[in-house]
């Protein structure tokens, strides 16, 4: 009965606060207030007048993506090659890709606005990508490290067994055989990167301003229910995505719980 | 099977190592030698001269051990609130079965994939100046406290993006426990709350420490909700570090706080894992 009871509070304070971030959005008033009873599209018209939003969701969807594809392909074969081979100094390795899990992330911002600076590099995509392929690859790693776990090793000898050449194996028995462990690392990615903020903030300059440090920046500066509007879409971004991975994979096994 | 010695990993590591060689060894590098430089207000510029002054005057200003406090203090209230409240939902939710199972869980899991600053725009909204906590409190007081940009704020924001991590940390170990285990408890005459406090709760104890350091350096590091939430009026390590790399533009003071966060979160992650090698449940976890 008292865990029930803890259960429900729980989910009303994870989610009381989003849902009221849909109200106020459309709020006609100026004010973060929840008090009006008339709906209005006010902020929605002026969400898409001004169009940092709208710039930064594309800068974004760009970041994004590069990044998705650069830790999907590194992260692929290096967790390929620590679930399928023991090798001296492993664990140094798998220490070393899995430790931006654990360092603070505006360590590593810091420290990569540091590194850049003394070097003249100015920021742009390439510093953003660079920052967000590391945060992202652990996961990546991470994911198909545990579906080697599952992972069939007589079937890829058959193949070779069967005249298959090496790139054939991989291509055609291996990587098959990986698809919901990279369906899951791939979406992860996606999502941490439209997420970031601490590196973000630090190796982005003026002219490409992902989303979170567009937002981050109007909660300083201006607060009105603009923002309530754009994050309305990201809500509905992050549902769509959460249906996806639902779907396909399901949400425990992105993170890494259950069904084992 | 495979030679140990076999250079057939290294060749497909390289990608890896490089972009983490290079990034984020030369990242982590760059701040610990800054460190141990000086800053000449004004020039924005680091002197070559290399000191331990940022060190020295961190550990002697009483303001800077009252924000290493601080940080470490709201952590630690985040750590036993996610347990208080994680512990009793990560149960409930492992005592139902089927389609009701699968939705709690996904329903816990779902705000991890909604954006951060989403969920820390919607504490604005409760705990503002014109929230509905202002104005209820106002019923009551004629001036109540303000709640936005205060340490309670950061802990409230902080505790609700951490929790879905401390629930399904235990679920996954409550899950897991062998039922046969607790059958044989109730066998032997055990009564609910015995099955509970001598055979559930002490095989989840490895789990709740591994869910507590989780949750523990994620929120001495976290950098986000903190600065929105608690701002400079209640500064944390994460939040002065961003102050004085882009507001003061005192890179090597930045470089010094963050490589002392980093060694609080090292720190806590060694004695864990000395803790595991001592300790029986380290023992048990191995043994799993």
């Amino acid at each position: 009965m008292f865990s029930r009871i803890t259960t429900f509070l729980v989910i009303l304070f994870l989610f009381g606060p989003t849902l009221l971030v849909v109200w106020v959005s459309f709020s006609p008033g100026t004010g973060l207030t929840v008090s009006h009873i008339e709906p209005s599209l006010r902020w929605y018209h002026e969400l898409f007048r001004t169009s940092d939003f709208l710039e930064s969701f594309w800068q974004s969807v760009v970041l994004a993506l590069c990044t998705t594809v650069i830790s999907l392909s590194i992260g692929t074969i290096a967790g390929y090659a620590l679930g399928r081979y023991d090798f001296r100094g492993k664990t140094a390795v798998s220490a070393l890709i899995l430790s931006p899990i654990m360092i603070p992330g505006v360590a590593f911002g810091v420290g990569l606005a540091q590194f850049f600076g003394e070097l003249g590099v100015r920021p742009g995509y390439h510093t953003l990508i660079i920052g967000h392929v590391i945060i992202t690859t652990p996961f990546v790693v991470r994911t198909v490290t545990a579906s080697m776990l599952t992972f069939d090793r007589t079937v890829e000898r058959a193949a070779q067994d069967l005249g298959a050449s090496w790139f054939q194996m991989i291509w055609r028995v291996s990587l098959p055989m990986l698809r919901p462990g990279l369906f899951a690392g791939g979406l992860f990615a996606i999502v941490m990167s439209f997420d970031e903020l601490a590196i973000s903030l630090f190796v982005s300059g003026l002219y490409i301003v992902p989303l979170p440090v567009r937002i981050f920046t109007y909660l300083q500066t201006v607060l009105e229910p603009t923002v309530a509007a754009a994050s309305v879409f990201l809500i509905l971004l992050s549902l769509l995505s959460i249906l996806i991975i639902e779907k396909l994979v399901g949400l425990d096994r992105v993170l890494g719980i259950g069904r084992r | 099977m495979h030679d140990r010695r076999s250079f057939a990993p290294w060749l497909l590591l390289a990608p890896v190592l490089l972009v983490f060689g290079t990034a984020l060894v030369f990242a982590l590098g760059t701040i610990v030698f800054n460190s141990i430089t000086t800053y000449e207000p004004g020039v924005g510029q680091i002197t070559s001269q290399l000191t331990l002054a940022n060190y020295t005057s961190f550990l002697t200003d009483w303001y800077y051990w009252r924000l290493l406090g601080r940080t470490i203090w709201i952590a630690l209230q985040t750590t036993a609130i996610c347990l208080l409240l994680g512990y009793p939902t990560a149960l409930y939710i492992s005592r139902q079965t089927g389609q009701y199972r699968a939705m709690l869980t996904a329903v816990i899991l779902a705000p991890l994939f909604i954006n951060l600053l989403v969920r820390v725009l919607g504490w604005y909204i409760v705990l503002g100046r014109e929230g509905f906590v202002t104005k209820f409190l106002q019923l009551f007081m004629k001036s109540p406290p303000q709640l936005l940009f205060t340490p309670t704020a950061t802990l409230i924001g902080l505790v609700q993006v951490l929790l879905p991590l401390m629930v399904i940390t235990l679920f996954s170990a409550l899950v897991h426990i062998d039922r046969r285990l607790v059958q044989a408890a109730r066998d032997l005459g055990a009564g609910e709350i015995t099955v509970f406090w001598k055979v559930v709760f002490p095989l989840t104890v490895p789990s709740m420490a591994a869910g507590s350091v989780l949750i523990f350096v994620l929120a001495i590091g976290n950098f986000a909700v903190p600065t929105l939430l608690g701002g400079q009026r209640a500064p944390v390590m994460a939040y002065t570090a961003y102050e004085n790399q882009v507001l003061v533009l005192n890179w090597p003071l930045g470089a010094t706080i963050t490589v002392i966060l980093m060694i609080a979160v090292a720190l806590v992650i060694t004695l864990y894992q000395l803790w595991l090698r001592q300790s029986r449940w380290g023992a048990l976890m191995r043994g799993q």
